[in-house]
């Protein structure tokens, strides 16, 4: 897939395997391929969502990006940058543009420091501000994220998760980055709750012009915040688009069945698709299927998909990018227009 | 509604916690049925007291929890009063429980295989051989590719949507009347998700079994029941027929749950929030338990709104909605 010269972001080639060989003594070697060749860029002010069942790949991408992990093969350009060419100095000042917010705010937040502390701790550590400048911007950002003021002398265990996951988004936001990467933002949170982030991210990256990545099992969240939503599976990315073309025109089947597994959101439209709901479960990705990924559940698959390995590639619509040897060309039954006539 | 058919009756359930931070009162004042071959649908979010009022059903209270007050009759009899021997025969027989995480009920030295087959020797007279064979049948029953294979292994070794299946043929070994299943598919993928709900959906249908299902997704309430319960700290604040409750949602805390939920079938241009937060059982106000966070709240609601009919079949606790009937007598 072309790579955009003038994207703030850049994933080129890039692969994570992790050592999984068991015994110290064997020869032959193991690994586990986390993500296998992903390619994307992203536009300065743009959302993308990344979809995908448990352990394709989506945190360990994330990470890649958030520099926690260094990747086996590829390039990650950042502003122009590639990251793993810098110093380690010169990566800790760049690091401070790109920002993670993470599933468990809990786990996240040091438990013995106070909110305010929680949230100075960018600033002081990179030297940005200090005395009554530092509470000021500290006591600024809690207002942004919708946190009293009076709360900034708390410890974290005395909050909501929704609470926690605000302070969360205040520290993320302390250094004023230009790309926050969110794992799983607000799968811990109820409803309600997730409502309320899912809200203040969106104003967030208005006033702030923020690029995100917004990683979810969620698909209808996902749906809601997106500019963009790719799709992962078993390690590669398998699609890429437009969040309504995506979602109206899947050309993966994988993407198909997956929409088809969303519960719906009216008992009227309950059971349309019994038949195109995905079965089997996502093979390990230590040994993953040669060819298409996908084709042991694929009910599309021929002998072509077992032997060799789709390429991610534009298709007759522009800018929707898919990895499959005969992707589809058909709407999705439940797009809004059509719901809306089942629904009158 | 013929009296007959009511399966499982709840009434004015009450139960406690006596911590030492003082009485948590979990589940106050609950009342449901759910009637024989039924799917009822518990939602509500975290801490609404969901587990809770399932827990009391089964008399599966952790040592510091009691029933306060109410009644709970199953097929006639009211389970609060039964000996400890006579609701294990219950729990074995004619209630099944599927908990999210099956890891945690399943015996982790014995094959999955043996585990069900001792279930099945225990609660029918029948021969090991037929066990067996009773047990490949369920796993079957289930979706459960290669049957034979899964008999013989052992539970942490299947993935979860794999345990959650055989946690449901489990379950279905001693042919309940009533299945609760405390968020089943809470943990796994939506696609694994929809493989688990089909299966509860098809099993209800074929063997005439009852589910209570405890979610607090609203697309799994769409998905899976005929009738749904509204749970919001501690209390039901709407009970309705599933098709009323999307439709026709009364209680403010129905509409905006419906309204704070993404949809992947329709264009929301704006996710509306429910602000603040569920009150924590400590410290619960007086009055509507919704009051802070209600949109429409008034003098009145600093009174305790009940549970009151307004349709047939079509329950709101509100003062609004009282008012509103009130009204149009
Ligand atoms: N440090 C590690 N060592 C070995 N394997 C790992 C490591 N980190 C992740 N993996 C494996 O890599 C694969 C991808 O994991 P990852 O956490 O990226 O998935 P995910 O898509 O984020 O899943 P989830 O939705 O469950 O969060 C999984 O099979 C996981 O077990
Ligand atoms: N053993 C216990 N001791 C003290 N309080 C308890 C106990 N079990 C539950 N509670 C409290 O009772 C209330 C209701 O809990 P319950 O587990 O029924 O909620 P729930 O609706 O199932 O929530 P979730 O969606 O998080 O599972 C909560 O505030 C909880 O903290
Ligand atoms: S390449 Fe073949 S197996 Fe893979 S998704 Fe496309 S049709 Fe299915
Ligand atoms: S009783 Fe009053 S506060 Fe409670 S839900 Fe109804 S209108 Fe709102
Ligand atoms: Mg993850
Ligand atoms: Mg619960």
């Amino acid at each position: 897939m072309p790579l955009n010269k003038d994207a703030l972001l850049q994933v080129k080639g890039v692969k994570k395997y992790f050592d999984v060989s068991e015994g110290i003594f064997t020869t032959k070697k193991k690994y586990l391929k986390a993500v296998d060749n992903v390619n994307f860029s992203l536009k300065q002010g743009e959302i993308l969502g990344i979809v995908g069942e448990s352990g394709c790949g989506k945190s360990t991408l994330g990470n890649l990006i958030m520099q926690l992990e260094n990747p086996t093969e590829g390039e990650i350009i950042f502003d122009g940058i590639e990251l793993s060419k810098l110093s380690a100095k010169e990566l800790r000042r760049k690091r401070k543009d790109i920002q993670m917010i993470f599933q468990d705010p809990y786990s996240s937040l040091n438990p013995r420091m106070k909110v305010f502390d929680i949230v100075a701790e960018p600033l002081r550590t990179h030297k940005l501000a200090s005395g009554t400048d530092l509470k000021k911007q500290v006591y600024d950002m809690l207002e942004i994220v919708g946190l009293n003021n009076k709360y900034a002398n708390r410890y974290p265990h005395e909050f909501s998760g929704g609470q926690r996951q605000r302070i969360g988004i205040a520290r993320a936001l302390t250094l004023k980055p230009k790309l926050i990467v969110c794992d799983e933002p607000v799968s811990a949170l109820d409803v309600s709750i997730q409502a309320q982030i899912l809200n203040l991210l969106l104003k967030l990256q208005k006033e702030f012009q923020l690029t995100l990545i917004f990683i979810a099992h969620g698909i209808p969240a996902v749906k809601y915040i997106s500019n963009r939503i790719a799709v992962m599976y078993l390690g590669k990315i398998v699609e890429i688009a437009d969040k309504e073309q995506l979602l109206s025109n899947p050309k993966h089947p994988y993407t198909e069945s997956l929409l088809y597994s969303v519960p719906v959101s009216h008992p009227k439209l309950r059971s349309n698709h019994e038949q195109s709901k995905l079965t089997g479960e996502m093979p390990s990705p230590v040994d993953p299927p040669p060819g298409c990924r996908f084709h042991t559940r694929c009910p599309y698959a021929d002998e072509k998909c077992m032997e060799e390995t789709p390429d991610l590639i534009e298709t007759q619509d522009k800018e929707h990018y898919v990895a499959c040897h005969y992707p589809l060309y058909r709407e999705r039954v439940s797009n809004s227009d059509s719901v809306q006539a089942i629904l009158d | 509604m013929k009296e007959s058919e009511v399966l499982l009756e709840v009434k004015n359930l009450k139960t406690h916690f006596n911590t030492i931070n003082g009485v948590v009162p979990s589940v106050e004042d609950v009342s449901f049925y759910i009637n024989k071959g039924e799917k009822v649908a518990i939602v509500g979010e975290s801490g609404s007291g969901k587990s809770v009022t399932s827990l009391s059903i089964m008399r599966l209270l952790s040592e510091t929890g009691k029933i306060i007050d109410g009644s709970i009759h199953f097929c006639g009899r009211n389970l609060i009063e039964l000996s400890e021997k006579d609701m294990r025969k219950i729990r074995g027989n004619e209630i099944a429980m599927v908990f999210q995480e099956p890891l945690s009920s399943l015996n982790p030295v014995m094959t999955v295989g043996k585990q069900i087959m001792e279930s099945i020797l225990l609660h029918q007279k029948t021969r090991k051989q037929n066990a067996k064979q009773q047990v490949i049948d369920l796993l079957n029953k289930v979706g459960i590719p290669r049957p034979e294979k899964v008999f013989s292994s052992y539970p942490h070794l299947l993935s979860g949507g794999m345990r959650q299946r055989v946690m449901i043929a489990m379950a279905l070994s001693c042919q309940p009347k009533l299945i609760i299943a405390d968020e089943p598919t809470t943990a796994l993928d939506v696609t694994i998700q929809a493989q688990i709900l089909s299966i509860l959906k098809e099993l209800s249908e074929q063997e005439e079994v009852a589910i209570l299902l405890i979610t607090h997704d609203l697309g799994v309430v769409a998905e899976v029941a005929d009738r749904v319960i509204v749970m919001y700290a501690g209390q039901v604040v709407e009970q309705a027929e599933i098709f009323s409750i999307f439709d026709y949602p009364k209680h403010p805390y129905t509409k905006a749950l419906l309204n704070s939920t993404p949809k992947l079938d329709f264009s929301q241009t704006e996710l509306l929030s429910i602000e603040g937060t569920v009150p924590s059982p400590m410290e619960i106000p007086t009055g509507c338990r919704f009051y802070d966070r209600c949109d429409f709240s008034s003098e009145i609601c600093k009174q305790s709104p009940e549970l009151k009919e307004i349709t047939d079949g079509h329950q709101v606790r509100c003062w609004l909605v009282e008012e509103a009937i009130d009204n149009r007598i």
